[in-house]
C-alpha cells in the first residue's frame, strides 16, 4: 500500500522524521517540486482518459461540484514502467469508472493532483506500489565472482549469452564520503542546517544548493526540460545503466535506461567524445569528454569539458565548467559494481572530494524503455 | 510565426553537410578491407560498424519513404526513394493527412519536439547513426545523434515479440536475424506519438515493419523496408534508399532539448502549461 505521508506536515513536528516519510516514488524529481505536499485533498470523479506514458502516467477525471459544474482534473502517478513492474496495466481503470483520489495539489493552481491513493467504488485500491519497487526487479539472485574477459578484466556487462544492467544505487544523492546527513530518496535534506556539511562548498555554491533545496528542486532542468543527467547523476538514476564493451574498437558505450535513453562513448585509446554539430572548440558537453583506461580491476574514466546547463547530481549540488571528474567502476562480484567519483571543481568547491556508492546487477533484463519527453509538449 | 518555425525545421533538417571534424590524433585503418565486399567481423559476419582502428558512421543519402512532389522540401532537396507517392498504396485519409502535413511544413512533427522515432525515421536521422553489434550479448544497437541521442535495441536471441504490447513505444520492439549478409529486423509495437518517417506519411500502431540492411562495401549500405500497416495503407509495400558511410568521423553528442526554441509555434501557447511533469 502506497504511503500517504505528507512530508512537510511532519517537518513542522520533527525534521528528522520527514526523511523517512516522504512519498516513496522513483520519479526523476520529488513530488514536492510540483505539488504542495503540506496539504492534501480528496476528490471523487469519473475516469475520462488514461495517458499511459513517461515520465508520468496521467489519469484524467471529471469531478462534479455541488453546483453541478464539471471540472476536468489530471491525476499524476509514477512512470508506467514502475506501474507495470507492480503488475498494473493501462486498462486497470475503465473509462467511466468512479474513483476517489487523495493527494497534494499542483502548486501552480492548475487542476492537477498527485495520487497518494486511488480507490475504486468497490473499495479496492489501484496503482499502489511497494516501497521496494526498484529492488523487485533484481529477482532471485545468483551469487558469484565477477565474470571476466579473456584478458582478465572484469566484465562490466553480462556474460556471453546473457543480459542485464545496473541499477538500485545504494545512495541517491551526492554527499562527501564519510559525511552522514539525513536526506530523503531525492536528496532533500531533512535539516537544511546540514547543507554546509554535504560537500566542501564554496560559499556561493553552498547558498545555491540551499536555495535549490528550499525550492524542492523545482528548477531542476532534468525535471523541467528533460536535460540529461550528466556526471555522477547518470549513475544514480532509477532506470539504470548498461555498459557495451567493444574491445575491437577500444571503447565502452554507456546506455541509460532513464532520461531520454541517451548514450555516451568512452574511448580507451586516448580519443575523446566528439561534441555537437559545431565540433570541439569551445563546445562543452552534457556528458563531458571522458577518457577510459583500466587500472587493475577498475575501469577509470577521466572526464572534463562539461557545460553548466545541467545538474550533475541528484539533490541539486552545483558544478561549473571547470568540473573534472575521475570515476572508478569496479565490479567486485557478479552482482555488485562499486562506483567511486572524485570531484575536482575549483569553481564550486574548496578542494577535491569523493563520493561512492554501489549499483546492483539486474540479471536477465534489458534497460527499461523510457523517454523523459514522452508525454511532454 | 512561421519564420522561427522554419528556422527550427531548418536546423533539424540538415542531412548533407557533415560538420564534425576529427580534431583528435589521426586514426588510421589498420585492417585491410576488401574492395569487393563489406568489412567483416572475425567470425565472418558483416561488420556494420567501423573496421577496427577506424571511425565512421552512417547517413541516409537523402533517403525518403517516397518521392513526393508535394513534400515541403521537394524544391530544395533531391528525394532518393525507390517509390513515388502515386504508386504507394495509401488509403484516402493517409494521403489527405500527408498533404495537410506538407502544407503546414510538418509543423506537428514530433521529431522537432525531440521525440525519438524508430524505423525509417531513425535511419533518415540527419546527423547520422551508428550500428553497434554485440554478438556475445545477442543484441544489435542503433545509436543516433539526433533523434533524442537515443538508441534502439534489436534482440538477436531468437525471441518472439511479446504476446501483448502494454505500452507502444517510439522505437517499437525489434527482433533481428541474419539472412546471409543482410540484417533483417522485424518490429511491432509502435506508438502513434511518433512518425516513423520524415515525410509526414502516417503510420498507425498496427504497423508491422520489416527492414533489411545490406552493407555491400565499406561505403555503401542498402536500406530496404516493407511497411505492413493495414491502418494506413491498403496493402503492404516496399521501398528503400541508400545509406552511406562517413569515414574518419564519429557520432557526436547532440541534445535536441538544449535550446529547442519556438515551442509555442509548435504546440501553441495554450498547450504549454497544461501538463509539465
Amino acid at each position: 500500500m502506497k504511503k500517504q505521508y505528507i512530508q512537510c506536515r511532519l517537518i513542522t513536528v520533527t525534521a528528522v522524521l520527514a526523511a523517512f516519510y516522504a512519498p516513496y516514488v522513483w520519479a526523476h524529481h520529488p513530488v514536492s517540486a510540483k505539488f504542495d505536499t503540506t496539504q492534501s485533498v480528496t476528490l471523487t470523479g469519473r475516469v475520462t482518459e488514461v495517458d499511459w506514458a513517461n515520465p508520468h502516467t496521467h489519469i484524467f477525471m471529471s469531478v462534479e461540484d455541488k453546483s453541478g459544474a464539471v471540472k476536468n482534473w489530471a491525476i499524476e502517478l509514477e512512470s508506467p514502467i514502475e506501474l507495470e513492474w507492480g503488475g498494473w496495466r493501462p486498462d486497470t481503470l475503465a473509462i467511466g469508472a468512479v474513483i476517489t483520489v487523495e493527494g497534494p495539489l499542483a502548486r501552480n493552481g492548475t487542476g492537477q493532483i498527485w495520487a497518494n491513493s486511488i480507490i475504486k467504488e468497490d473499495g479496492n485500491s489501484v496503482f499502489d506500489l511497494p516501497d521496494n519497487i526498484l529492488e523487485s526487479q533484481l529477482g532471485s539472485r545468483v551469487e558469484g565472482p565477477a565474470p571476466r574477459w579473456p584478458d582478465g578484466h572484469p566484465r562490466l556487462g553480462a556474460e556471453p549469452g546473457q543480459s542485464g544492467y545496473w541499477s538500485v544505487p545504494s545512495q541517491h544523492s551526492l554527499v562527501e564520503s564519510g559525511v552522514s546527513v539525513a536526506m530523503d530518496k531525492h536528496g532533500i535534506l531533512a535539516d537544511i542546517e546540514d547543507a554546509a556539511n554535504v560537500a566542501p562548498f564554496q560559499d556561493w555554491a553552498r547558498d545555491l544548493y540551499v536555495m535549490r533545496q528550499q525550492n524542492f528542486m523545482k528548477d531542476d532542468p532534468l525535471f523541467l526540460y528533460c536535460i540529461p543527467p550528466g556526471g555522477p547523476r547518470m549513475f544514480q538514476v532509477p532506470y539504470g545503466v548498461q555498459f557495451l564493451e567493444q574491445p575491437i574498437h577500444q571503447r565502452v558505450t554507456v546506455l541509460m535506461g532513464g532520461g531520454n535513453s541517451n548514450w555516451r562513448l568512452i574511448h580507451l585509446d586516448g580519443r575523446e567524445q566528439i561534441g555537437q554539430v559545431t565540433g570541439n572548440d569551445n563546445n562543452p558537453l552534457f556528458f563531458g569528454r571522458g577518457l577510459g583506461r583500466w587500472e587493475g580491476d577498475s575501469f577509470v574514466v577521466d572526464s572534463n569539458g562539461f557545460n553548466e546547463s545541467f545538474w550533475f547530481s541528484n539533490g541539486g549540488l552545483p558544478h561549473t565548467s571547470q568540473l573534472h571528474l575521475i570515476e572508478r567502476f569496479t565490479r567486485v562480484d557478479l552482482n555488485t559494481l562499486q562506483y567511486e567519483v572524485t570531484i575536482d571543481d575549483p569553481g564550486a568547491y574548496t578542494r577535491e572530494w569523493k563520493s561512492a556508492w554501489t549499483l546492483l546487477w539486474v540479471a536477465n533484463k534489458d534497460l527499461p524503455d523510457h523517454y523523459c519527453q514522452d508525454n511532454r509538449p | 510565426m512561421l519564420v522561427p518555425l522554419l528556422a527550427v525545421l531548418g536546423a533539424c533538417s540538415q542531412s548533407d553537410e557533415s560538420t564534425t571534424e576529427q580534431t583528435e590524433s589521426a586514426v588510421t585503418q589498420t585492417t585491410v578491407v576488401s574492395a569487393d565486399g563489406p568489412p567483416r567481423l572475425e567470425d565472418g559476419t558483416v561488420n556494420l560498424g567501423p573496421p577496427p582502428g577506424s571511425m565512421g558512421f552512417w547517413t541516409a543519402n537523402n533517403g525518403r519513404l517516397v518521392n513526393d512532389p508535394n513534400n515541403y522540401e521537394a524544391a530544395r532537396r533531391e528525394m532518393n526513394s525507390r517509390v513515388n507517392i502515386e504508386d504507394a498504396p495509401l488509403q484516402p485519409w493517409t494521403l489527405a493527412l500527408t498533404n495537410y502535413r506538407q502544407d503546414t511544413f510538418i509543423a506537428s512533427e514530433p521529431y522537432t519536439r525531440c521525440k525519438p522515432a524508430g524505423g525509417p525515421r531513425q535511419i533518415m536521422s540527419p546527423y547520422g547513426f551508428e550500428i553497434v553489434q554485440m554478438p556475445e550479448m545477442e543484441r544489435v544497437y542503433i545509436l543516433t545523434v539526433s533523434n533524442a541521442m537515443s538508441y534502439r535495441t534489436i534482440y538477436m536471441d531468437g525471441r518472439e515479440h511479446p504476446a501483448e504490447i502494454l505500452r507502444p513505444t517510439y522505437l517499437g520492439h525489434s527482433i533481428g536475424h541474419w539472412e546471409g549478409d543482410t540484417l533483417v529486423i522485424d518490429t511491432v509495437g509502435f506508438s502513434e506519438r511518433s512518425w516513423t518517417n520524415r515525410d509526414g506519411l502516417p503510420t498507425t500502431d498496427k504497423l508491422h515493419l520489416t527492414e533489411r540492411l545490406t552493407r555491400s562495401s565499406l561505403n555503401d549500405m542498402d536500406y530496404t523496408f516493407t511497411i505492413d500497416d493495414p491502418g494506413a495503407y491498403t496493402a503492404p509495400w516496399t521501398s528503400g534508399f541508400g545509406v552511406e558511410w562517413n569515414a574518419d568521423q564519429e557520432v557526436f553528442e547532440y541534445m535536441c532539448q538544449e535550446n529547442n526554441i519556438s515551442p509555442a509555434a509548435m504546440v501553441g501557447e495554450g498547450r504549454l502549461s497544461i501538463i509539465v511533469p
